[in-house]
């Protein structure tokens, strides 16, 4: 039995992969625990893991800022200013509690987000294998040229690191560790999957497919509302999600979604809502809100689903063969948008003209795209029992290593 | 946020807590007054005031179960417990 411990951070599509992992890893009777900022904490508590809140739970304010939500520079303006603003302060306040954490737990190996920072440092100060669960393949390409260049961007961040680093380590590596950090551990295991992400030359790291996960809790009357949907099975429904980072926090996107033409007389299911706006999006006939509900329910009986880009929604959609039009905002959210379009299973439209623009016709190719996508998926299950392997063989190199 | 806040009583917990919230103190402060129902909070803020008391209360293995919190007398409850528990993480680590 091994002790694994998951450092997570960033938003659901960021922990679900970890949680679908710790999820097949329990079930071999290994021990897992998941340590995580408060709010993103919530997701592993609904699911029943066990779990450590570490920082000053100010990484809730992030959502809300208006800054963030760009895709200027292909998204990597909105990563600059989390890392400076929000990954630093996490570091700063989380640290010393993830260190007690690791030191109480003694995990055999550590499983960490590319960006949560304090996952990586305290296991390396406690010489603890790690493994990096890496989201963005866009930052591996030509490793040292984006990492010194994401240094350079995001300095405030690698000033920290920097300022965390033993000096005899900085010393022995020449230069700084920065931000290519994520990626410098035992392992390095990309959750994209080559039938979307054709390129998979990325040097040392492999690509094991999306362990999709939305174990989510949901209340009864949205499972009450999507039920009579899905019964209903008029084969014409819409869902339009903005995930959990966008979606529930910065309400004004749902403006900008209310008037799709082509979405007329058809129903719309607005999935992840806030309670205040529900009402004003429910006000039209065949509109319903719901907050969260576990879009692997949802979405196989969708025609279509309009999503921010995402990759957990991204994957939960071409998982389940069904097109989507991305209405990107921030991060990844381009170049999983791009991803898709590259496979002919969805459309990128960037802003608000674009989307009343947006054509139904062209769904029916989108959708023989997206079903050719989902066959060649690696499956949830598959994926996250790969990484599992590969995580406990990690932890078994590491032990037996002289 | 600080972690670690003590407070005196129930009144300036709630004070403080609705004040980090943005939301408006009501006339009266009563450990029966309802979060949703008659100061407003959305299903957000009810997140939000979860994490807040734990941080606050410098909790780091919350409990499995959520607690259901739906007055401001609930909230108080909670922080007393929160502070409970984390008190006794920190005497487990010899603290």
């Amino acid at each position: 039995m091994s002790r694994v411990v998951f450092s997570a951070f960033g938003s659901g599509g960021d922990v679900f992969p970890s949680l679908a992992v710790a999820e097949t890893l329990s079930r071999s009777g290994h021990d897992c625990t998941v340590i995580a900022p408060r709010g993103l904490a919530l997701y592993a508590r609904h699911a029943g893991f066990r779990v450590v809140s570490v920082g000053d739970g100010s990484d809730i304010a992030a959502p809300r800022d208006v800054r963030l939500m760009t895709t200027r520079f292909d998204g990597f303006a909105s990563w600059r200013r989390t890392l400076n603003k929000y990954v630093t302060a996490y570091v700063r306040s989380a640290l010393s509690g993830a260190a007690r954490a690791l030191e109480d737990i003694r995990p055999d190996v550590v499983v960490h987000h590319p960006f949560c920072g304090v996952g990586p440092i305290a296991a390396d100060a406690l010489k603890i294998p790690r493994v990096c669960l890496h989201l963005y393949p866009q930052l591996l390409f030509g490793r040292r040229r984006v990492g010194q260049a994401m240094t350079n961007f995001a300095c405030e961040f690698a000033d920290l690191l920097r300022d965390l680093e033993p000096p005899e380590e900085r010393a022995r590596r020449g230069r700084t560790r920065s931000l290519e950090l994520g990626a410098s551990g035992a392992a390095t295991i990309v959750t994209h999957d080559p039938a979307l992400h054709p390129d998979t030359n990325l040097g040392d790291c492999v690509m094991t497919g999306y362990p999709y996960w939305d174990r989510v809790e949901s209340n009864e009357r949205d499972v009450e509302v999507v039920e009579s949907l899905i019964s209903a099975a008029t084969g014409d429904l819409i869902v339009v999600t903005q995930g959990s980072f966008l979606g529930l926090y910065r309400q004004e996107i749902w403006h900008r979604l209310l008037d799709v033409p082509a979405f007329a007389r058809r129903p719309v299911l607005y999935v992840g809502v806030p309670t205040t706006e529900r009402v004003r999006l429910e006000n039209e006939p065949r509109r319903y809100a719901v907050g969260f509900v576990p879009m692997s329910n949802v979405v196989p009986h969708a025609l279509l689903v309009l999503h921010h880009g995402g990759i957990g929604t991204t994957y939960g959609c071409v998982g389940a063969g069904v097109p989507a039009v991305v209405f990107p905002q921030a991060f990844d959210q381009m170049y999983n948008g791009r991803l898709l379009e590259a496979a002919h299973a969805g459309r990128i439209c960037m802003d608000s003209g674009q989307l009343r623009k947006f054509d139904m016709s062209a769904v029916e190719d989108l959708r023989h795209g997206a079903i050719s996508v989902a066959d060649a998926l690696i499956r949830p299950r598959a994926a996250a029992a790969h990484i599992a392997e590969r995580v406990l063989t990690v932890a078994r190199l590491s032990a037996e290593a002289p | 946020m600080t972690d670690d806040r003590r407070f005196e009583n129930f009144e300036s917990f709630v004070e403080s807590l609705l004040t980090h919230m943005h939301v408006p103190l009501p006339e009266r402060l009563d450990v029966s007054i309802g979060l949703y129902d008659e100061l407003g909070l959305d299903s957000i803020q009810a997140l939000e005031l979860l994490i807040i008391i734990e941080a606050w209360a410098d909790l780091a293995v919350p409990p499995a179960d959520i607690p259901e919190i739906f007055t401001l007398g609930d909230a108080w409850k909670y922080f007393c417990t929160a502070c409970e528990l984390a008190q006794a993480e920190r005497s487990d680590r010899g603290v």
